[in-house]
């Protein structure tokens, strides 16, 4: 019977007036965060470079403002705000929930640490367990991203303690980009690597001011050329490698080089 | 704001060159500033804004002034007496018998004027211009365009350097020979030319030695009052009253009155903020701006040739009102590459675009014919070219999505 009395001085009496408060919070909050979350995405649609990606970022820290805001509101209403009824309360919360929704609260805790440690924000361009794709919500419990082939995929914060996140462009604009060729052995190293500096270097696609780098490397095969140059945009990453690719093979014809034949691995026996 | 009066706009040269980065961006009223950005939102969202509401002349009653007339009151700028002025700059460069370093650059914004100034100088000291190789042999890389600077007896004016380059892996092999040799003294002693934007890209592409880099100055509100001034004094229309429609304020002091005593408008500065401090855009403003009472008799038209209709009052369009290019709100990368690529080569031909655009050729054309209906680049012989008054807002498009900007 105690054990009942405390639970029961815990919670203030309910009446139908808090129930509709409360629930005028909740649905207010709810409807808040949609809204704030259409707005920032629909102006950031509007914008390029950094102020995009600060408005995108936003939309989840304004969302977890807008959470906190409301459990200070609805808390004081539902108990009395005591140092002992919250521990009381939060503990059993904490134990029930603990068991039920292991998973699910781990992502929700996840999903805090990740707008504060801030591994990825909407609008960059990460990788985790081989799915690559633009981060373009970041939700309470779950990141969607959207890969090259317009693909949404749903990754669980859960995966940010155990998994290796890669994050291409971190929160700014800048994406380096790498582009192969492959090319036969027998040609003049120098000569295609200032044609192929030129080739990024031309680039409408291209960042200028940002550094562009030709990595060469000899394989049993032929010539390795890496050219890693930044885009303007990380939007356009697919179109800069295309165009380097097309611009690249061109000028390298132009120049009578031949590249390189892709090995044999194999061969059927009779 | 501060009546400009005449012994301010006379107490600066109209035409001064300067290191640059001495070029000084003349800079907005900062109410203006905040007008600017709240209409951004407004049309970011949509809104169009309104007229204002009784305007001492109302938009009806004026007309665009006839061609005429137009180029009587604001003509062509004469760039002979900004050859004078760059002979001065130079003066000490000149007199060097083995000058160090053997090349002057003049770097200009688009419509700058910095060809004109150039081609003027040169014939004012006889010195043989270069023309720019043609596209074909630029991407050919033939340099026997070079082979006139034999004959020129070691003095030289190059007045177009971004037509020596084209953005394409083939388009840069010239431009880097000319400037290695003539930085080298090679060429013998050369002045060259340079658009701003191409100049931006070419420090780039070009690790050489870097010349001294000179600049036409900005046209600031005393530079443009006098320069607008000297125009209508050169066109014998000195009578002239220049007011601004809705206030009746004076844009440029009237003649032979107290200037203390009239008030005057801001549409000079906001002018001079709007072009950068570009002469060419200036000019294209005040074209554009210039009405004059609607009458229409007979009796009017055959007086347009006459002194007498010069004797008026021209109602200048006030600046929040002057119909300027707009960017539509969403940013767009098909015209962001046109208009980019147009400014790196001060304009190019729309057979040379689908050349060296990585757009499949029916989305160039598209995309000219969006940027030309909204007023951002228009036809100048062969070549497109962004406009006057497309400049500005097309040279902020392109900063804000990231794109590399000249330093003007």
């Amino acid at each position: 019977m105690n054990g009942a009395g405390d639970i029961e001085s815990i919670f203030r009496n309910f009446t139908v007036v808090t129930l509709i408060q409360v629930g005028l919070i909740v649905a207010g909050a709810w409807l808040l965060a949609v809204l704030s979350q259409r707005a920032l995405t629909w102006l950031a649609g509007r914008f390029s470079g950094r102020l995009r990606l600060n408005l995108l970022a936003a939309v989840p820290v304004l969302r977890l403002l807008i959470i906190a805001l409301t459990l200070a509101l609805i808390v004081p209403r539902v108990i009395k705000p005591t140092f002992e009824n919250l521990v009381a309360l939060l503990g059993a919360l904490g134990l029930a929930l603990g068991f039920a929704f292991k998973d699910y609260i781990s992502s929700l805790i996840a999903g805090i640490v990740t707008l504060y440690e801030m591994p990825y924000r909407p609008g960059d361009w990460i990788e985790v367990n081989g799915a690559y794709g633009e981060v373009k919500t970041i939700n309470m419990r779950a990141t969607e991203i959207v890969t090259p082939d317009d693909t949404v995929v749903v990754i669980p914060h859960l995966k940010l303690w155990d998994q290796l996140i890669f994050n291409a462009n971190d929160g700014g604009p800048s994406l380096l980009c790498v582009a192969d060729f492959y090319l036969h052995p027998h040609h003049d190293a120098a000569l295609v690597k200032h044609v192929l500096y030129d080739v990024a270097l031309t680039s409408t696609f291209l960042k200028l001011g940002q550094p562009i780098n030709v990595i060469v490397l000899e394989k049993p095969w032929g010539t390795h050329y890496r050219v890693k140059a930044y885009p303007i945009d990380p939007r356009q990453q697919f179109d800069f490698l295309t165009d380097l690719t097309v611009r690249g093979k061109a000028a390298l014809i132009s120049l009578g080089i031949e590249f390189a034949a892709a090995p044999v691995a194999a061969q059927f026996s009779p | 704001m501060t009546p400009t009066t005449s012994t301010e706009a006379n107490a600066q040269p109209v035409w001064e060159f300067v290191s640059i980065t001495g070029y000084d961006v003349p800079s907005a009223p900062v109410g203006q500033t905040v007008k600017q950005r709240l209409a951004l939102l407004r049309h970011i969202f949509g809104r169009v804004d309104a007229p204002p509401e009784d305007p001492l002349k109302k938009t009806d009653d004026l007309r665009a002034l006839p061609p005429l007339q137009l180029d009587r009151i604001a003509p062509l700028p004469n760039w002979q007496d900004a050859a004078v002025a760059l002979d001065l700059k130079l003066a000490d460069w000149l007199e060097q018998q083995k000058p160090d370093p053997w090349i002057i650059l003049l770097v200009g914004p688009p419509y700058g004027g910095h060809a004109g100034i150039l081609a003027s100088w040169a014939e004012q000291k006889a010195w043989p211009v270069l023309d720019p190789p043609s596209p074909e042999q630029v991407l050919a890389g033939d340099d026997a365009w070079l082979s006139e600077l034999a004959n020129t007896g070691g003095s030289w004016v190059c007045p177009n350097l971004e037509r020596a380059y084209l953005r394409h892996a083939a388009g840069l092999g010239p431009v880097r020979a000319f400037l290695d040799r003539a930085s080298a003294g090679d060429l013998g002693r050369g002045i060259i030319g340079c658009d701003s934007w191409a100049w931006a890209f070419l420090q780039r592409a070009w690790r050489g030695r870097l010349p001294i880099v000179l600049a036409l100055q900005a046209f600031d509100q005393a530079r443009l009052t006098h320069h607008f001034q000297q125009l209508a004094v050169a066109a014998n229309a000195s009578e002239l009253i220049f007011c601004q429609s809705d206030t009746g304020h004076y844009v440029l002091p009237p003649p032979g009155a107290d200037q203390e005593a009239h008030k005057s408008s801001n549409f000079l500065q906001l002018l001079a903020a709007y072009s950068r401090g570009i002469p060419g855009i200036a000019w294209a403003g005040w074209r554009a701006s210039l009405r004059k009472e609607q009458e229409g008799t007979q009796a009017e038209k055959a007086l347009v040739e006459n002194q007498v209709d010069l004797r008026r009052t021209i109602w200048v369009t006030p600046w929040d009102q002057l119909k300027k290019p707009a960017m539509p709100g969403v940013s767009r990368h098909d015209e962001a590459v046109v208009l980019h690529t147009l400014l790196l080569h001060n304009g190019l031909t729309l057979e040379l675009m689908r050349q060296i655009l990585p757009l499949l050729p029916t989305r160039v054309t598209e995309t000219v014919a969006r940027l030309q209906e909204a007023g951002f680049i228009a036809q100048d012989g062969a070549a497109w070219r962004v406009t006057p008054l497309g400049y500005p807002p097309a040279r902020q498009f392109l900063q804000d999505v990231g794109y590399l900007a000249d330093q003007f």
